[in-house]
């Protein structure tokens, strides 16, 4: 219909500025998985410590008849809870300061005066899609009931007997 | 009738050079509606002794049957449903659970049982009323002293109808007019309820109310006298 035009994507356009927004992505997400070992290792050593302070009342939970499983699953919803909370609180905070620079913007004009020669623009309007927020959020859950397990094992390898007399 | 039945009990723990003997030879019997102490110096074996008539330790030799049940022969998910229906624990150090109040610790073995609310609530009360603190109900342990928490202990361990009640040195931590009304309360509810209490004990006041008083060396029964 109009043979004197040519369509073409951006990144047809710019493939070296395709290929770095490419890479962004990629280091994205390296950076979200270690965040998320570091949430890990977070999560265990919270735990730990709750299952430690716990000695006592986990020996007499097992002495007057808690089976393991019901344990297991206690240490493990207290996880599961605790990194809901934290999950959460995060995703409102998050919620809070895209929206708020979402209308001010972000300037970066300082920093790149090349972005505009690359065809960005110097101040970035953040926003960010539902998908993107459901799945951190079943990620965080994820990491934390993969972080449970070490401490959940923990309690059960107590011994009741000795635990109830733990002096904390 | 008999609750427990203790034939030729041993215990050896394996120590890093020689074996210790901590149980040599154990035979006792204890009937419905009991109110025995163990007594004897540290090391004397009570501690094991109370940990393997409670399931929480294995015999290395002999038996212990429980109403008609030979515990040595339960897996052990088996031995922690067990203990859940048949066996009551007073610990020392009282280990009420810290978050709920005393009405709660006390519904929480009937909770474990899988007991309706309508039972819980009856039972616990009624438990509450027998130790004397029916308007703590809703206190958490921590607003409470220590001879009020151990008789909720003692309401928490009654209240999920055992065969009998173990309770390793239960006022050791107490003073002595919190051990003497805690020791009435024991009494008292050893009479109403027919539940057989077994604790061991250092302290003499506790010893003269028992009605039975097996004492412990070295392993083995020296002495046991009914009163």
């Amino acid at each position: 219909m109009f043979p004197s035009l040519d369509v073409m994507t951006w990144k047809e356009i710019q493939p070296d500025l395709g290929m770095t927004v490419e890479f962004l992505t990629i280091m994205l997400y390296f950076f979200i998985l270690i965040i998320l070992l570091a949430l890990g290792f977070g999560i265990v050593n919270t735990m730990l410590m709750v299952v430690l302070e716990r000695v006592k009342e986990l020996g007499m939970l097992m002495a007057v008849g808690m089976n393991k499983s019901r344990i297991f699953k206690m240490i493990m919803l207290e996880t599961i809870y605790l990194s809901l909370i934290g999950g959460v609180l995060g995703m409102v905070f998050g919620i809070i300061l895209i929206s708020a620079f979402h209308t001010t913007g972000i300037n970066l004009s300082m920093y790149g005066e090349g972005f505009s020669a690359i065809g960005y623009e110097s101040v970035i309007y953040p926003s960010i899609g539902a998908d993107y927020f459901f799945g951190t959020l079943a990620m965080v859950i994820l990491t934390g009931i993969i972080a449970s397990i070490y401490p959940a094992r923990k309690a059960l390898k107590l011994n009741p007997a000795e635990a109830v007399r733990t002096e904390i | 009738m008999k609750v427990i039945e203790i034939k030729n009990l041993e215990k050896v723990y394996d120590g890093k050079t020689v074996p210790v003997h901590a149980i040599n030879g154990i035979d006792l019997t204890f009937e419905q509606g009991e109110f025995a102490a163990i007594v004897g110096p540290s090391g004397s074996g009570k501690t094991t002794l109370l940990n393997m008539l409670g399931g929480l330790d294995n015999p290395t030799n002999g038996e212990i049957v429980i109403a008609e049940t030979n515990i040595g022969k339960l897996s052990p998910s088996q031995m922690i449903d067990f203990r859940l229906h048949n066996i009551g624990f007073v610990f020392q150090a009282y280990n009420l659970i810290p978050v709920l109040t005393a009405k709660e610790n006390v519904e929480f073995i009937m909770h474990l049982q899988g007991k309706t609310p309508e039972e819980k609530e009856k039972r616990s009360l009624e438990m509450l009323k027998a130790v004397g603190l029916e308007e703590r109900a809703n206190s958490r342990p921590n607003k409470m002293s220590g001879g009020q928490q151990q008789r909720v202990a003692i309401a928490r361990a009654l209240a999920s109808k055992p065969q009998f009640i173990l309770a390793d040195e239960p006022t050791a931590n107490l003073d002595s007019k919190s051990t003497e009304t805690l020791l009435d309360i024991m009494e008292q509810l050893n009479r109403e309820e027919k539940t057989t209490f077994i604790f061991s004990t250092h302290d003499q006041r506790v010893v003269k109310k028992a009605r039975r008083v097996i004492t412990v060396e070295d392993g083995k029964v020296v002495s046991d006298t009914r009163i």
